[in-house]
């Protein structure tokens, strides 16, 4: 369970009094994000470079952080929270590897946008990044988030985490990002037109675009809680069915109303499971999904009442 | 480094490539559901049958109805195995029988199930709406309804806790202990699925205290039956050492209403008049209390009837709460018949049998549960012998030794034809209890056994056929005639030289007043009786103390104790067994039961 005290080393200026009760699961998602939100720019900042006079005539700082620092949900960070929490690990040491998940996830919304890819104008709202700073810098701050997130989980081993544990981190992060993530994901679906858009394919593109990162996500919190190889199974059981539940809720609102997404893109979308089983199908789908992750945590009663919350929040959600 | 296969996260994720050639997409909800299964998801136990039904019903209507079969059916499974081994052993069943009777027992479960889970979705729904956080509900019902289930299923085992061997006992709370386990999972499971089927946004549970809670309940109930099993376990036998004496004992039981004017008359004045109070107005049952020193829980005559269930090849008792629909509604439906009790549903010695193992010479002259005879209680007359000799049937197992079976027979006058109406329970009524007094005589005087029991029903038969609201006139008249015949007969027979007139040393005579009767009278006379008694004496005390006259030690099993203040001071044994050791299994030849039932129907006894 989540109690405030680490968060209030964040610096958000938010908590002032030590507090023991358990926090409720909005209370500890909102501190997440005010932690990570605070974090993030640090870690950006921070470096060999730092302080460096030319630095001010580089456009790619000020993209980076644009890419990065995007108003957003930080549910991937929240979930590398509750997961840890699960297992009892020290929030400090959670927020760099929440932080390195969000980056991660940053560079592929930027990267995702492009015009060679998406082609979108507006992401959650605002101008897309390639719009603002253009094509080359929004690619550049791309990279640099992603290499960024693992200088991050590296110097986490050079610091507070054990140095296994920090590789073991970075070599998941590395499959959730490339070819069996985010990276094929993507690919398999700028390569998906509506004749190819089989049932499978389209879990095979949900599972390596949304999945892998939350199952990156989840397995990040319980390897620095020091999860036993069954408890992560259980929890990488839990993020696998709660990440596709995720990916079709948000084609379900994007097919009732696409601007509530704050998404333009031009490219047509992708199809949705919705065209397989109805709308109606894909709801059911996302209940049983989200049903059968929350039975997976099972094993741990109580304890997991935080993510099973959090499941159900996720499934519920209007945005 | 990481401990687990990679690459672990995507490593059910097939790839595009590996998509079966020509493989279609899904055209249904369960299409998909199925092949999301296939890659990986949905795999995490929820497809537990409750939730099952909640999940893949259309709407969640359905998908409550569904759950709440599911829920139905496991908890049906839990009440029949709790009934079924009851039944089992308290009925002496073989496997395949047991494993009919689960069937029978299964399928009347599943109605009482069906009523049970209806209010367990209800008071879900109820707590569900009374609390903001629908957390805990399914703990809270699962707490309920395993407390329910333990208290349940342990009465339902309590008779073959109380009488059975320890392995019986064992078997009896291993499937009590099952039931609690699995009735608290399905009302959790229940309670889950009616959260599922609310649709509401917040969804968290904590599962673990309702399985800690369920565990708990079967480790209290096993506990709790060991402690009844350890404290009821029969030690081994112990030899029965009698001491020496020449005292004889007779004990009449006078089943039916006599007038007290009657009893008070000289000749059957006794030395010691006390009225009981009776746990059972069922005769069978009474009076092996009275020959056993017993309760019925404990002596397992519970009551007169069996039911012989289509498919069963013996027949079972009504217990662990299945009268109603073992006893009553499958026989209603043609689905079952009714039987009459033996002495193969007698547990525990009567005190024939214990004076016989004691080396005293005994009789006992158509008491319950004495059919069929056999060799294990000294002479005995058993309770069907009038039938089957008035019938000329065979007399094998109707009484023991064989020659005296014979020897009692031909007192029998054999039945030319059957009389009808009134007339056929007036002769049966006054025939057998003329047949049992003959009987008793003719073995009295032969052998003069230190211990001689005999049993008249006569005046309960005809009683019962005259209190009968649909009798004429006639039928009327002549049953209070022969009320009144029998009466001065069974008065004439106490008071002759075998009873209470006669030199026997402790003579007790227990007069019923019927099996409608709550209450009844024990007279006491001979030289061994106490002088004078007050207050009330208990059923179940009556065999200790008249073994105990006899100089039997009294059983430290045994429920009822010697009574010491029926008898003579210094009278009474003070020697003690741990038990008067189990009763013999019962055997001999197979009657054909429905003549016993019929005979015994046509005293009025069986509906």
């Amino acid at each position: 369970m989540l109690h405030s005290p680490a968060l209030r080393a964040a610096p958000s200026g938010q908590e002032t009094e030590p507090r023991t009760v358990p926090l409720d699961l909005p209370q500890t998602l909102s501190r997440v994000r005010s932690a990570v939100d605070a974090r993030l720019p640090e870690l950006l900042e921070r470096g060999p470079t730092a302080g460096l006079p030319g630095d001010v005539l580089d456009p790619l700082p000020p993209a980076a952080r644009d890419a990065l620092l995007s108003p957003g949900k930080r549910v991937r960070p929240g979930l590398v929270f509750l997961s840890g929490a699960l297992f009892g690990a020290k929030e400090e040491r959670l927020l760099d590897a929440a932080c390195a998940v969000e980056m991660v996830h940053a560079a592929s919304l930027a990267l995702d946008d492009l015009p060679s890819m998406d082609d979108a104008t507006t992401r959650r709202g605002r101008l897309a990044l390639h719009t603002v700073h253009g094509e080359d810098l929004a690619i550049l701050a791309g990279v640099t988030l992603i290499v960024r997130a693992f200088g991050v989980l590296a110097d986490s081993g050079l610091s507070s985490t054990r140095p296994a544990t920090a590789l073991d981190l970075v070599s998941r992060l590395a499959d959730a990002s490339g070819l069996w993530g985010l990276a094929s994901g993507q690919s398999l679906d700028l390569r998906t037109g509506e004749a190819e858009a089989s049932f499978d394919r389209l879990e095979t593109i949900h599972a390596r675009k949304t999945g892998a990162l939350f199952v990156a996500a989840a397995e990040f919190g319980a390897v620095l809680g020091g999860a036993r190889p069954k408890e992560l199974a259980a929890v990488r059981s839990y993020a696998k069915n709660v990440g596709l539940a995720f990916q079709i809720v948000d084609d379900l609102l994007e097919r009732q109303d696409p601007a509530r997404t704050g998404k333009h893109a031009r490219r047509a979308p992708t199809p949705t499971f919705a065209r397989h089983v109805g709308e109606e199908g894909a709801r059911r789908l996302v209940r049983e999904l989200t049903l059968h992750a929350i039975e997976a945590l099972e094993p741990f009663g109580a304890r997991a009442a935080h993510l099973c919350e959090f499941a159900s929040l996720l499934r519920d959600r209007t945005a | 480094m990481r401990r687990d296969a990679r690459p672990a996260n995507v490593a059910r994720v097939s790839a595009p490539s590996s998509e079966p050639p020509g493989s279609r997409d899904p055209v249904t909800f369960e299409e998909a559901r199925e092949r999301l299964r296939s890659r990986g998801y949905l795999d995490r136990g929820v497809e537990g049958a409750v939730l099952k039904g909640a999940l893949a019903a259309r709407n969640r209507t359905l998908g409550l109805l569904f759950g709440a079969a599911v829920a139905s059916l496991f908890l049906a499974l839990a009440l029949a195995t709790v009934e079924t081994v009851a039944v089992a052993l308290a009925s002496s069943l073989a496997p395949r029988d047991a494993l009919v009777l689960f069937a029978w027992l299964g399928a009347g479960a599943l109605l009482a199930a069906g009523v049970l889970v209806l209010l367990l979705a209800a008071l879900a729904w109820l707590r569900m709406r009374g609390r903001g956080d629908p957390s805990g509900v399914s703990t809270e019902l699962a707490i309920v309804f395993g407390v329910l289930a333990g208290v349940g299923a342990v009465l339902a085992a309590r008779p073959v806790l109380d009488a059975a061997g320890p392995l019986a006992a064992l078997v009896a709370l291993g499937a009590a202990a099952f039931a609690v386990v699995l009735a608290v999972r399905v009302a959790r499971g229940l309670a889950f699925t009616v959260l599922a089927a609310s649709g509401r946004a917040v969804f968290s549970r904590a599962p673990r205290p309702a399985f800690a809670l369920g565990a708990a309940l079967a480790a209290v109930a096993l506990a709790a039956g060991g402690w009844l099993l350890l404290r009821r376990a029969p030690p081994a036998d112990e030899p029965l050492v009698v001491r020496s004496s020449a005292a004889r004992a007779v004990l009449v039981a006078v089943d039916g209403w006599i007038p007290d004017a009657v009893t008070d008359a000289a000749p059957l004045a006794a030395r010691v008049r006390l009225r009981y109070r009776k746990e059972t107005s069922d005769p069978a049952a009474f009076w092996t209390t009275v020959a056993t020193g017993e309760p019925a829980r404990r002596h397992g005559v519970g009551a007169l009837e069996l039911v012989r269930l289509d498919g069963l090849v013996a027949p079972v008792r009504l217990t662990a709460g299945t009268g109603w629909y073992l006893g009553r509604l499958l026989p209603a439906l043609g689905l079952a018949r009714e039987e009459s009790v033996t002495s193969a549903a007698r547990r525990v010695p009567a005190v024939w049998e214990v004076a016989h193992r004691g080396g005293l010479a005994s009789l006992v002259v158509n008491w319950w549960t004495t059919w069929p005879a056999d060799d294990a209680g000294g002479v005995v007359l058993g309770n069907h012998l009038f039938f089957a000799a008035r019938a000329g049937a065979k007399l094998e197992g109707e009484g023991w030794p064989p020659e005296a079976a014979a020897r009692a027979a031909r007192l029998v006058v054999r039945e030319a034809a059957h009389r009808p109406g009134v007339g056929r329970l007036v002769a049966d009524a006054r025939g057998l209890d003329a047949f049992a007094i003959a009987a008793f005589r003719q073995e009295v005087a032969r052998t003069r056994p230190r211990l001689s029991l005999v049993y008249l029903p006569g005046l309960d038969i005809l009683g019962a056929a005259l209190s009968e609201p649909d009798r004429t006139v006639s039928d009327r008249l002549a049953l209070a005639t022969a009320l009144g015949e029998e009466t001065r007969t069974i008065a004439s027979f106490l008071a002759g030289p075998d009873v209470l007139g006669g030199d026997a040393d402790l003579v007790a005579v227990v007069v019923d007043r019927g099996r409608s009767a709550v209450t009844g009278e024990l007279l006491l006379s001979g030289r061994l009786a106490a002088a004078a008694v007050t207050g009330e004496v208990s059923p179940v005390d009556l065999a200790p103390t008249l073994l105990a006259a006899l100089g039997v030690p009294a059983s430290r099993q045994t429920a009822g104790k010697v009574d010491t203040r029926l008898l003579r001071e210094g009278v009474a044994s003070d020697a003690t067994v741990a038990s008067w050791g189990r009763k013999r299994p019962g055997g001999g030849p197979a009657l054909d039961p429905e003549e016993y039932v019929e005979n015994l129907r046509s005293l009025g006894y069986l509906r």
